[in-house]
């Protein structure tokens, strides 16, 4: 399985809304299996969206498991089409992105989260999470939507030139 | 001009003082002893490193006049290589154009005239800033400009419509722009 490219800031793909994907196609499936390797072969990715890979559909992939700021853990997460049924209780905490390599944010985020999707065998899941894991997921939902973590970002002086590539 | 009135004296003259050169250690300390000195006390102040060269924008209030606020910090800060300027300002003729606030991010490729056009909408709409910075970045051999700013909107103006002619000018300018409130919470 290829690591794939990942696109970056300036790309139109990551600021368009990502289209539903109605009918999970082998397409989809090899995908999914290439953002997870691209995930795991990137250090201190936990989570990467088809955006940002340059396809515009609403399909992520994310494992949080071993962060230290995890608490509730799904292991790795394949998510299309997903809902944010209810979000809450917001935390400010620094974000970095693959797609926006260069700088970090200050974002505040609900800590808990309820949502749902559809897996890739076409079941409808249900996530009920927390803490980072939670974090993570509306960070990748925001993709979907065609957002980056600078669109939410606390005011101007919240983003920060990144120090440290890990 | 006017003398202000502050928790520090009846007849205080407000300045703003600005000084930038190449960054160094000491620059902040130095500059707000010669203040110090002179029982001058910051009313407000925003300092920063710009690509090498640190600014600091100053208000201050003191019993002094320009031209001993200049020479003091001048004298202080000699070897430092800053360009000082000390102007006195009435605090009466200061507007608070303030309204309810939002953040607005725009980012994209970097080229001239994305801060002209954006602010541009923002002025036609009444729409006053509090806060702006920018940051040039690389990304895949392109110069990415990221601007992030807290602005005020009139009463009376619509943030839909502002938020429609940022969008529609953000796409002739070829990035991308968002406009949320300032999320706030009373504790």
């Amino acid at each position: 399985m290829p690591v794939l490219q990942v696109v970056q800031i300036g790309d139109k793909v990551l600021s368009s809304v990502t289209k539903p994907i109605e009918v999970v196609l082998d397409r989809h499936r090899e995908l999914a299996e290439n953002m997870i390797e691209t995930m795991y072969d990137s250090p201190g990715s936990v989570g990467i969206a088809a955006p940002q890979v340059g396809v515009s559909e609403s399909l992520f992939v994310l494992d949080v498991s071993g962060h230290k700021k995890t608490n509730i853990c799904h292991g790795l997460l394949v998510v299309l089409n997903p809902i944010i049924l209810s979000a809450s209780d917001p935390v400010t905490l620094r974000e970095g992105c693959m797609s926006v390599p260069h700088l970090t944010g200050d974002v505040k985020r609900p800590s808990k989260l309820v949502m749902t999707g559809m897996s890739l065998d076409g079941a409808k899941i249900l996530i009920e999470t927390d803490a980072f894991e939670a974090r993570a997921l509306l960070h990748e939902i925001d993709h979907l939507n065609g957002k980056l973590f600078l669109d939410r970002v606390d005011g101007p002086h919240a983003v920060f030139k990144r120090k440290r590539y890990l | 001009m006017r003398a202000c009135s502050t928790r520090y004296g009846l007849f205080m003259s407000r300045f703003i003082v600005t000084a930038f050169g190449p960054d160094s250690y000491g620059i902040v300390a130095r500059v707000t002893s010669a203040l110090a000195e002179l029982n001058c006390n910051l009313a407000d102040s925003t300092m920063s490193n710009l690509s090498g060269h640190f600014a600091m924008m100053l208000v201050v209030d003191g019993e002094v006049d320009e031209k001993s606020i200049f020479h003091s910090v001048q004298s202080k800060c000699a070897e430092l290589n800053l360009v000082v300027d000390v102007k006195q300002i009435d605090p009466a003729a200061s507007p608070t154009l303030d309204g309810d606030r939002y953040v607005l991010s725009v980012y994209g490729t970097d080229r001239p005239g994305i801060v002209a056009g954006i602010c541009e909408v923002l002025a036609a709409h009444n729409a006053n800033i509090f806060d702006l910075t920018t940051r040039v970045t690389e990304s895949d051999l392109l110069q990415i400009y990221t601007m992030i700013m807290e602005i005020a909107l009139a009463e009376g103006e619509d943030p839909q419509l502002l938020e429609m002619a940022l969008r529609a000018k953000a796409e002739l300018l070829g990035v991308s722009c968002s406009l949320r409130a300032v999320d706030s919470e009373e504790l």
